[in-house]
């Protein structure tokens, strides 16, 4: 066999493999979901007199049209549909929902209450949605007191203050939070100030009964209300399956279901405040 | 003939024995088809030639003169008349058959053998049909056994096949009698056995037959290397891309023989080089390498000594001063085994198997550094080393067996009976924490373990001819297990032989007593074949419960095999589906598995054709059902397809021969996507995705196809003496079909637009090398 006969398949096969290699992996596919699937978050703040929640139409372009809905919310002897559609930033600090959503609201004849069953009912695009929950108790605040006064040391610095506490069963997520943070300034005057100034708020708690809380001090004489909030399962559920996977059935329970209506119906009741002062 | 005539026959029934080897090399030949016939008459009778070449076959006429006939694929028939049969062993070399090349003629022995007909219990892979499917990377054993329409393989980047709807850890492989544990390198992708010394692969699909010598859960995968040569030194070997093979084997003295070899990479230092010229920005400091030897003594006759060793490690060591974090991963087996054969009266075999086989592992990964930099202003900051533990542990798993078993012949009916002792011992201990948990995740978890266990048995079967073409065999094992229990596992058989046809149905049962760490569920688990084998601890043993009926037959060239089954899997250790199976960790903690269950059934086919002109093809198509059943959930596990389909072909013209592999099936399962659904995060001021799913696996992947394509050239080279090159070519995926492992979901912040992004089976690679023997 002559040389050139001997390489002739290897220049076949080299060419076909430079053809084929134009396409190496699976390109992504467009993934094509109904349209008119709607996802409703309601997260109810117990000592609240009305009622939020923001209704997304996932699976469409943020320029299409936002969901139709109705919804109402029963609670002990009373209902309260939801008929008052809100600023955005009125239910949700997040800009970044997918699709056209809406958020709205619904006047309570009373706060809402801690430990207090709350149901919620109503019509999507492609269905009936329902869904029930019961409020979970406030945590206790064990460590520190009600109040606390503290001296930082070095200007510029992070404050600690450790924290101790016991939440019930009903609550899946602690938050910390801070609230009505105020700096005195130079000339005397008190002004508030965003409570992002002084740290990543609110954020989760490291550890079931004790966490850390760091404050990060502007040399400026400040206090603020810290409180613990906590979250009820059905929003943890939901929150531990972020991801780009899908999570089969039988899923965890979220509190709401009907036809074509996905997401999350759940409380959050704050602890009672420990008042802090940093000078 | 008169019932008297036939008795007094039968009563006048002597038995033939002896070895069957190789003209050249003295290498003993498995399945050569030995027959006995009276010169004057017609009685015949027959046996066939074991994995060592030796062959018994009672009922053989006495007193009478007799022809014996043995032929064997590749080989010249070899005829030979008695006056009587001979009282001693018989020594048959038989010649390969001489084959035109380009108008030569050559004795070549390296023709593949049908791997249908050779055994009933197995699909058996040979040397040669190893050479001459497409190679993925290089030569490969493993990969080959895929080609069995009883094994799966679960992903293009493991090379390790499923038997029958069971996971790896029922599957053991052997290597020259002994378990080889994680006989694989680079994650699964390649065989850890040098395909260069591998004699043939058997693929044990059942418990029953052969396989109630293993008392394993889903078969076994046997791998028996060569003795050695005989008759002078040879050399043989390859360069490939990613490692160079390399085998010596010779003759010592009269008897004995040995074969020595050995693989090395060049990945890390090949990487190394890249970066050095720039081609690469880091390199990949990763090795395996592996080492085996055999000296086998033939002793005379049937009898013979064989002593196997087996050394392999693996290597990733990224200790880099620009990194921040810093990885240290060895691991690596050892194995050892001794088989004695001796004679045992005029027509029984001892044989004798003790092996010791040990796989460790030392895992350690640093994090928490910071690298060194310059910043703005020009300062230099020095490199500050990780401090931080986040992944570190060591383990080892060890069996020591010993295994006795006896063959021999009362009349027409053939016992076997044996008796093993098994030790194993697990001791791993991994930590993980939550920072490479959160990054790594895929693949470990903790495991905290330590636990051994005994387990003793003994078998026996009895295989007899019945009238009218049936024959049965049955058999009964016996294994405790200490501290768990005692199980009984029978095994039963009828068969029918027609002139070209027979079937068979059977039923059989079998236990063991290890689990597996290993996540099947978790896509992790696609990528990487490694496994940790633990005791179970607590009673009731896994068993396997398994029903089959078959057809084979053959007409000219063409041969076909029909197989079904059904089997029915109890007392396996899961763990829970979870509510994220998909992200779970490949290797987690055994300690929380459940007890749970599982069900396979399937219709196999097979058939083969090899012509005289050069052209051989090999196919199989299998369609399965398997579930799995953990608590209250029933799934079909992520590894199985409904449809596989397997064809490989080779034509040889003169030197060149070309081969192809064609691989089409069904898609693997998957959860269907019912919504996106964001969620607030609380005060975060951001939404993330909730990606809801169906029913777990009830949904299917898009269809698996792949080509693959080979060209090897053999050249006759006087160098050393004389011998041959063997330059190779081959193209894996040659039309860079996209295959997919599985898919996520990915949104678009801008645009809204969400894809289903693929994680992708092996895309289109070419491979070269060149293989030598000399």
């Amino acid at each position: 066999m002559s040389r050139r006969a001997v390489w002739r398949p290897v220049v076949t096969l080299a060419s076909v493999v430079a053809w084929s290699a134009c396409d190496f992996i699976r390109p992504p596919d467009l993934f094509e979901a109904h349209p008119d699937v709607v996802s409703i978050s309601i997260l109810l703040i117990a000592g609240e007199s009305r009622a939020r929640l923001v209704a997304v139409h996932p699976h469409r372009p943020r320029n299409a049209e936002a969901p139709e809905i109705t919804a109402t919310l029963e609670g002990p002897g009373w209902s309260a549909p939801f008929l008052e559609e809100l600023e955005l930033h009125s239910c949700t600090s997040s800009t970044s929902w997918p699709g056209p959503l809406r958020c709205l609201g619904a006047r309570l004849p009373e706060p809402v209450r801690a430990n207090q069953r709350y149901a919620i009912v109503g019509t999507g695009p492609l269905g009936a949605f329902k869904g029930a929950m019961t409020m979970p108790a406030a945590p206790e605040v064990l460590d520190p007191g009600d109040s606390l006064r503290l001296q930082p040391q070095v200007p510029y610095m992070e404050v600690e203050i450790p924290m101790r506490f016991r939440t019930g069963y009903d609550i899946g997520t602690v938050l910390v939070d801070v609230r009505e943070a105020f700096e005195t300034r130079d000339d005397g005057e008190e002004v508030e100030i965003n409570r992002h100034h002084l740290g990543y708020f609110p954020r989760p708690v490291e550890d079931a009964e004790a966490d850390t809380v760091y404050i990060f001090y502007r040399t400026h004489p400040l206090r603020f209300k810290l409180h613990l909030l906590g979250i009820g399962w059905h929003y943890t559920n939901f929150l531990a399956n972020i991801g780009t996977f899908p999570t089969p059935k039988p899923w965890p329970n979220f509190g709401i279901e009907g036809e074509g209506v996905y997401g999350y119906f759940d409380g959050l009741t704050p602890s009672q405040a420990v008042r802090v002062w940093i000078r | 003939m008169t019932h008297t005539a036939l008795f007094v026959a039968a009563m006048q029934q002597a038995t033939l024995s002896g070895v069957v080897r190789d003209s050249v090399d003295l290498e003993p030949i498995a399945f050569a088809q030995v027959t006995v016939t009276a010169v004057a008459g017609e009685a015949a009778a027959s046996g066939v030639s074991d994995r060592y070449g030796a062959f018994v076959v009672p009922g053989a006429p006495e007193g009478v003169a007799v022809r014996v006939e043995v032929t064997a694929y590749g080989y010249a028939v070899w005829t030979q008349s008695y006056e009587s049969i001979p009282s001693e062993h018989i020594r048959v070399l038989l010649s390969p058959v001489p084959i035109g090349l380009q108008g030569l003629e050559v004795s070549v022995s390296g023709r593949p053998g049908d791997p249908i007909s050779r055994s009933r219990d197995a699909f058996v892979i040979d040397s040669a049909l190893i050479r001459t499917l497409p190679t993925i990377l290089e030569t490969d054993v493993l990969r080959a056994a895929a080609v069995s329409p009883s094994a799966s393989a679960p992903s293009d980047y493991t090379s390790v096949p499923f038997i029958r709807g069971g996971a790896s850890d029922g599957t053991p492989v052997l290597l020259d009698g002994v378990r080889l544990f994680n006989a694989f390198h680079l994650g699964g992708f390649l065989s850890a056995i040098n395909a260069e010394v591998v004699e043939r692969a058997t693929i044990l699909a059942g418990s029953g037959g052969e396989g109630m010598a293993i008392g394993s859960l889903s078969g076994a995968i046997d791998i028996a290397t060569r003795d050695g040569s005989r008759d002078e030194m040879r050399m043989a070997g390859s360069l490939g891309l990613a490692s160079s093979r390399l085998s010596v084997e010779g003759p010592i003295g009269e008897s004995v023989s040995y074969l020595l070899n050995g693989r090395r990479t060049y990945i890390d230092g090949f990487t190394a080089g890249l970066e050095q010229v720039g081609v690469i920005n880091g390199h990949l400091p990763y090795f395996f390498q592996d080492l085996h030897s055999k000296v086998t003594a033939d002793l005379g006759g049937v009898r013979r000594l064989s002593v196997s060793g087996y050394l392999n490690s693996e290597s990733l060591q990224i200790f880099d001063e620009e990194e921040t974090r810093t990885m240290g991963l060895a691991w690596g087996n050892a194995a050892a085994s001794v088989h004695y054969r001796d004679r045992l009266g005029a027509g029984g075999v001892l044989d004798v198997n003790v092996g010791h086989s040990r796989f460790g592992s030392d895992l350690i990964a640093l994090g928490g550094g910071t690298p060194g930099y310059v910043d703005h202003e020009g300062e230099s900051h020095e490199y500050v080393p990780p401090a931080d533990t986040l992944l570190f542990g060591d383990g080892a798993m060890s069996e020591t067996r010993a295994d006795l078993r006896v063959t021999w012949h009362a009349g027409l009916a053939t016992v076997t009976a044996g008796a093993q002792g098994t030790r194993f011992l697990g001791d791993h201990h991994y930590d993980v924490t939550d920072t490479f948990d959160s990054d790594e995740g895929f693949f470990f978890s903790p495991i905290k373990l330590e636990e051994g266990s005994w387990r003793l048995a003994a078998y026996s079967s009895v295989e007899i001819p019945l009238r009218r073409g049936f024959s049965t065999r049955a058999g009964l094992r016996v294994d405790r297990f200490a501290d768990l229990a005692t199980t009984l596992a029978p095994f039963s058989e009828l068969s029918y032989a027609a002139s070209w046809w027979s079937a068979r149905i059977s039923a059989s049962r079998s236990h063991q007593a290890l689990a597996s760490v290993r996540n099947e569920e978790a896509i992790g688990a696609s990528f990487l074949a490694y496994d940790l084998l633990v005791p179970v601890s607590a009673a009731p043993v896994p068993r396997n419960t398994e029903f089959s009926i078959g057809w084979e037959g053959s007409r000219g060239g063409l041969r076909v095999r029909l197989d079904a089954y059904t089997r029915k899997l109890d007392h396996l250790r899961l763990p829970a589906l979870g509510a994220k199976p998909t992200t779970g960790t490949a290797l987690g903690d055994p300690s929380v598995w459940e007890v749970a269950s599982g069900s396979a059934s399937g219709i196999e086919t097979s058939w083969s054709w090899i012509s005289d002109a050069g052209l051989s093809v090999l196919g199989s198509y299998r369609w399965g059902k398997v579930t799995r059943t953990v608590g209250s959930r029933t799934y079909t596990p992520r590894f199985h397809r409904d449809h596989e389909f397997e064809l490989g072909t080779s034509y040889a013209h003169g030197a060149s021969s070309w081969s192809a592999r064609v691989s089409l099936r069904s898609g693997q399962p998957e959860t269907p996507v019912l919504a996106i659904a964001p969620i607030d995060q609380y005060g975060g001021g951001f939404t993330d995705n909730v990606v809801l799913g169906g029913e777990y696996n009830s949904q299917r992947l898009p269809h698996y196809a792949r080509i693959d394509i080979g060209w090897r050239r053999e050249s006759r080279v006087s160098w050393f003496g004389g011998g041959s090159v063997v330059p190779y070519l081959s193209v894996a995926n040659l039309f860079s079909l996209p295959n997919v492992v599985g898919w996520y979901v990915e949104q678009d912040y801008y645009s809204n637009k969400v894809e289903k992004v693929y994680v992708p089976q092996l895309p289109m690679i070419p491979f070269f090398g060149l293989e030598f023997r000399f």
